[in-house]
């Protein structure tokens, strides 16, 4: 095992390395120009030129993308986000690192906390109306688009109460009731799409193996039903659902993006596409980054919890 | 709290849940309520944005005192109609002209000073509030939004509106405009307490207010002032100073006679000389901060004179600033803090606006709301208000006059001609005022005869059209058959209004059998282009900072102006621009400005679209802070906002 989670991080450094590569050329060629963005409207030819100068994009790529390379591994400040002055790309990182933690912390949770016990509850009760309603309800959640359901709730909530969650985001370690009020729907809606996928993908596998010969066998060994579907069912059955649960966690980031923007929260989605039409190439570059490594990591993650729900399986 | 909180949201899970079933299951009735909030008010906005807010003020007894800004009706009900007004009295100018013009009817000299700054200098603050209908209180919490991404602090090294908006708190300039002029023309006392004119208009002397300090501690003085003009005229190498231009073109010298008295000449005769210290963009900077690093000491740092002072380091998402206890004038500010939360989706700022979170939708106007949008808040809610405020910010459609078929009259005036100006206020999501070079609700708009007698202004559009057809006709013949095929409208994008604008335009083409492409782009890669000259056809904007021909004609039509984007330099134009500069009879000067809008506009390679409207949505309990026609307004300031709230108090801090 060890040397398999060994081998799999050396894998990822060229991994690394060829995103890097992507995603500064995918920058290079993109059009538009940080310089325009900071000069607003009334740029012109010189003093574009003069921007352009000050923050060496008139250098040749090799050396632009040296600089970068070498701001990220050697750990400090990132370098210098080439859009807000004297403003790091680390001190921006870490100003809205914890609005997205928040965020992916709190959807996992509604996520894991109502998906599993839907799925189950559909499985054990399948072919009732109550299984009939989790499934339409499974189905909407998976057809939703994440910002639709997102502009829904905030106009619902405008609309009827006049109510919309604070404008800054505050510390759940500062204040836990304000900052459920301001997280509360965006986890919600962004972890509808994971609860329906989770519940769907637990009550399938649940189905299966709610019939096979061990289970009988246990219950005829007069365990409860109860004791037979938790212990010795939904362990099995929740293999899958941990696979498939680690590449959602993966597509959560994407949701992310959408919820921060639709939401107005200042996490890292807000920060990526505020980036992105800023043309902040050190920023960009170094978040999207930070993201294609946590998704390397979510992967081997999930991979290790795998092997240690399935005794059965062995990394070679 | 909380239990609210949890009722509110058990109803809303509740009410989603059964309005996603019931839409899956082909049901209507249930969207009818939230689609409405968006969709019904589109029709009104668009044809009429003027009726609804009249309305709405009138419903209001704390909207009355508004009564008294003559200017807004007429402007917005022009806006409205499409139509310019009546051109306003040359006193409603912006510039020296306008403020010492002499009284129609009595012939007395007028003093230099307006109303409102007689007002300040007479009774202080609080006669200029009462003469406006207000009774200020002081005390409470401004919560503002603004909508752009925060690059640096230092105002004087860009033109994007949010840095200014959000630093102008903490400045102040030599001269503001009356809180209440929706033209910001109405020019006031801000550091210099008073001004003297002399050498025929060339040279005007200001008298500092004295024992003002900067928000660090240290003494300001004559020398920041001539410090910061400077530094604007002739920046430092390394530093952008767009309104660099303006200021070398206005000021020759500047002088210190003392450390509270400051002198600055011009070449001769300029009406700009006074309205240039009025402007927001131009707050005076501490020298003894900037000169350290004259390019980047003022990037990383906001350190004013201003009425309120930063509380903290601010973040990419909120600004917050508290009142300047050592403020120079002790009756000012009203207000005890305020919060800027920087909001860029609108939707968002649209549901922060409803509940209260914000009182504004934008300082500089809103605008990125769409007059449906605007409508749509502040319908059914009662003290929120939809203010749309016609402004000196241009749509433009411009075609390159250095590539062909655009480099020969005919094919611009074809286009021009077959371009009906008021449907993209129509059909757009953009509503604004049509109008040519000059502000059609200024002092400098031509009259509306003239106007319809130029290329694309026509009401005939029928001989409009065929007009263009002939024209091509006539260039097809000596040149051949044009390739429209290759040739594309470029748009941004990422600017709510311009592809959709760009749209209207590509199908009032087809009208005159040309038929071409929109090529849409990110607005920095759009604007990129046009700078550059990379394009046929652009649809973008411009906004300016004076309803004067020197900025307006300057900017956009000049030979090398700040926005010559067209490529075509015209020589008699930029002779009688020359020539009307220096003229100080009002009547004389505007002979030639319009003689130099007839010029640009039959030379058809600037086109204005219309002249924007801003869609300004604001709680009615926000006092002393008038969305203006300028966008550079030193409103922005917040020197005399104020809240009719009970927690503010009526007389003292």
């Amino acid at each position: 095992m060890k040397q398999y989670i060994a081998r799999r991080m050396a894998m990822a450094v060229p991994t690394l390395i060829g995103v890097s590569f992507i995603i500064f050329i995918i920058m290079a060629i993109m059009p538009g120009d940080v310089a325009l963005a900071r000069l607003g409207e009334a740029a012109n030819p010189e003093t574009l030129q003069m921007v352009r100068d000050q923050l060496g994009l008139n250098d040749p790529w090799y050396q632009r993308y040296g600089r970068w390379v070498k701001d990220m591994i050697t750990f400090g400040d990132l370098g210098e986000s080439v859009f807000r002055q004297g403003i790091t790309v680390a001190s921006l990182i870490g100003e809205h690192f914890p609005v997205t933690l928040n965020l992916a912390v709190y959807t996992m949770i509604v996520a894991v906390l109502l998906g599993v016990p839907l799925g189950t509850l559909s499985a054990v009760r399948h072919n009732t109306w109550l299984d009939y309603f989790l499934r339409v309800f499974s189905i909407v959640g998976l057809s939703v688009p994440v910002f639709w359901l997102g502009v829904m709730i905030i106009l619902a909530q405008v609309t009827w109460f006049n109510w919309s969650p604070e404008v800054q985001w505050v510390s759940p370690f500062e204040d836990f009731w304000t900052n459920m009020e301001r997280m509360f729907w965006p986890a919600i809606t962004l972890g509808y799409f994971q609860v329906a996928f989770i519940a769907r993908m637990t009550r399938s596998s649940l189905l299966e193996i709610l019939y096979e010969d061990y289970m009988r066998t246990a219950r005829a060994k007069g365990l409860h039903e109860r004791t037979v579907t938790v212990r010795h069912g939904l362990r099995n059955a929740v293999i899958p659902v941990v696979t498939v649960g680690g590449l959602q966690f993966i597509a959560l980031l994407g949701g992310v993006v959408v919820t921060e923007k639709v939401f107005n929260l200042p996490g890292w989605g807000t920060l990526l596409v505020a980036g992105v039409f800023n043309r902040d190439y050190a920023l960009v570059q170094t978040l999207v980054f930070i993201f294609a490594a946590i998704v390397i990591v979510a992967n081997l993650i999930t991979d290790m919890l795998y092997a240690w729900l399935d005794p059965r399986i062995r990394y070679q | 709290m909380f239990g609210k909180f949890k009722l509110q949201s058990l109803f809303t899970i509740v009410a989603i849940l059964a309005l996603i079933v019931l839409a899956a299951c082909g049901g209507d009735t249930v969207t009818d309520e939230p689609a409405a909030a968006t969709e019904a008010p589109a029709p009104q906005a668009t044809t009429a944005p003027a009726a609804a807010p009249q309305q709405q003020q009138q419903a209001q007894p704390t909207a009355a005192p508004q009564a008294t800004s003559a200017p807004a009706p007429q402007a917005t009900s022009a806006a409205a109609s499409g139509q310019p007004t009546a051109v306003p009295a040359p006193t409603a100018g912006a510039g020296i002209t306008a403020t010492r013009a002499p009284d129609p009817e009595t012939g007395e000299a007028a003093s230099q000073y307006s109303e409102a700054a007689q007002l300040l200098m007479e009774g202080g603050p609080r006669a200029l509030a009462e003469a406006n209908g207000e009774s200020p209180r002081y005390g409470g919490k401004f919560l503002a939004n603004n909508w752009e991404p925060i690059p640096f602090y230092d105002m004087h090294q860009t033109s994007f509106g949010g840095v200014y908006v959000i630093t102008a708190p903490a400045y102040n300039g030599l001269l503001a405009t009356s809180p209440y002029d929706q033209l910001a023309a109405e020019i006031i006392p801000d550091l210099a307490r008073s001004w003297d004119i002399s050498d025929g208009g060339a040279t005007v002397t200001f008298n500092l207010a004295e024992g003002v300090t900067w928000h660090d501690g240290q003494p300001f003085s004559a020398e920041d002032v001539k410090w910061t003009i400077e530094r604007i005229k002739n920046p430092p190498e390394g530093m952008v100073s767009p309104r660099q231009g303006v200021f070398r073109g206005t000021v020759e010298t500047v002088e210190v006679i003392d450390p509270n008295t400051v002198q600055v000449k011009s070449d001769g005769f300029s009406p700009l000389l006074v309205p240039l210290f009025s402007n927001g963009w131009n707050g005076i900077i501490p020298k003894h901060i900037s000169e350290v690093d004259p390019v980047n000491a003022m990037m990383t740092q906001v350190v004013g004179t201003g009425a309120f002072r930063l509380m903290e380091p601010p973040t990419t998402t909120l600004w917050r600033y508290e009142r300047n206890p050592d403020y120079f004038d002790e009756n000012l500010p009203y207000l005890d803090e305020i919060e800027y939360h920087i909001i860029q989706d609108p939707q968002a700022q649209a549901a922060a606006l409803k509940s209260q979170k914000v009182y504004f939708n934008d300082s500089i106007g809103g605008i990125n709301f769409s007059p449906e949008l605007a409508q749509s808040v502040a319908d059914g809610e009662d003290g929120l208000s939809f203010h749309p405020v016609p402004t000196i910010t241009v749509s433009h459609f411009v075609m390159n006059g250095t590539k062909a078929p655009f480099d020969d009259l005919r094919v611009r005036q074809a286009v021009s001609e077959a371009i009906q100006r008021e449907a993209i206020a129509d059909l757009g999501p953009q509503a604004g005022t049509v109008g040519t070079g000059n502000f059609p609700l200024g002092p400098w708009a031509l009259p509306k005869e003239v106007q319809e007698s130029l290329i694309g202004y026509g009401p005939d559009m029928d001989a409009r059209i065929a007009n263009a057809k002939s024209l091509l006709d006539s260039y097809e013949s000596d040149n051949g058959e044009i390739d429209w095929g290759s040739i594309t409208i470029q748009c941004s994008s990422n600017i709510t209004w311009a592809c959709p604008n760009a749209e209207v335009v590509q199908q009032l083409l087809k009208r005159i059998d040309v038929e071409v492409d929109l090529q849409p782009l990110d607005v920095t890669a759009h604007r990129g282009n046009e700078v550059s000259g990379d394009y046929h056809m652009s649809l973008l904007g411009a906004g300016l900072d004076f309803d004067d021909p020197i900025d307006t004609f300057g900017q956009l039509y000049i030979t090398e102006g700040g926005r010559w984007y067209q490529r075509r330099s015209i020589p008699e134009l930029d002779d009688l621009y020359n020539r009307q500069k220096s003229e100080q009879d009002f009547e004389k000067r505007r002979e030639l400005v319009w003689e130099m809008d007839k010029i640009a506009t039959n030379d058809a390679a600037y086109l204005i679209l219309h002249w924007w409207q801003f869609n300004r949505v604001q709680w009615d309990f926000v006092k002393g802070l008038t969305s203006t026609a300028s966008a550079r307004t030193t409103n922005a300031r917040m020197i005399y906002t104020w809240l009719d709230l009970p927690e503010a108090n009526r007389n003292s801090r």
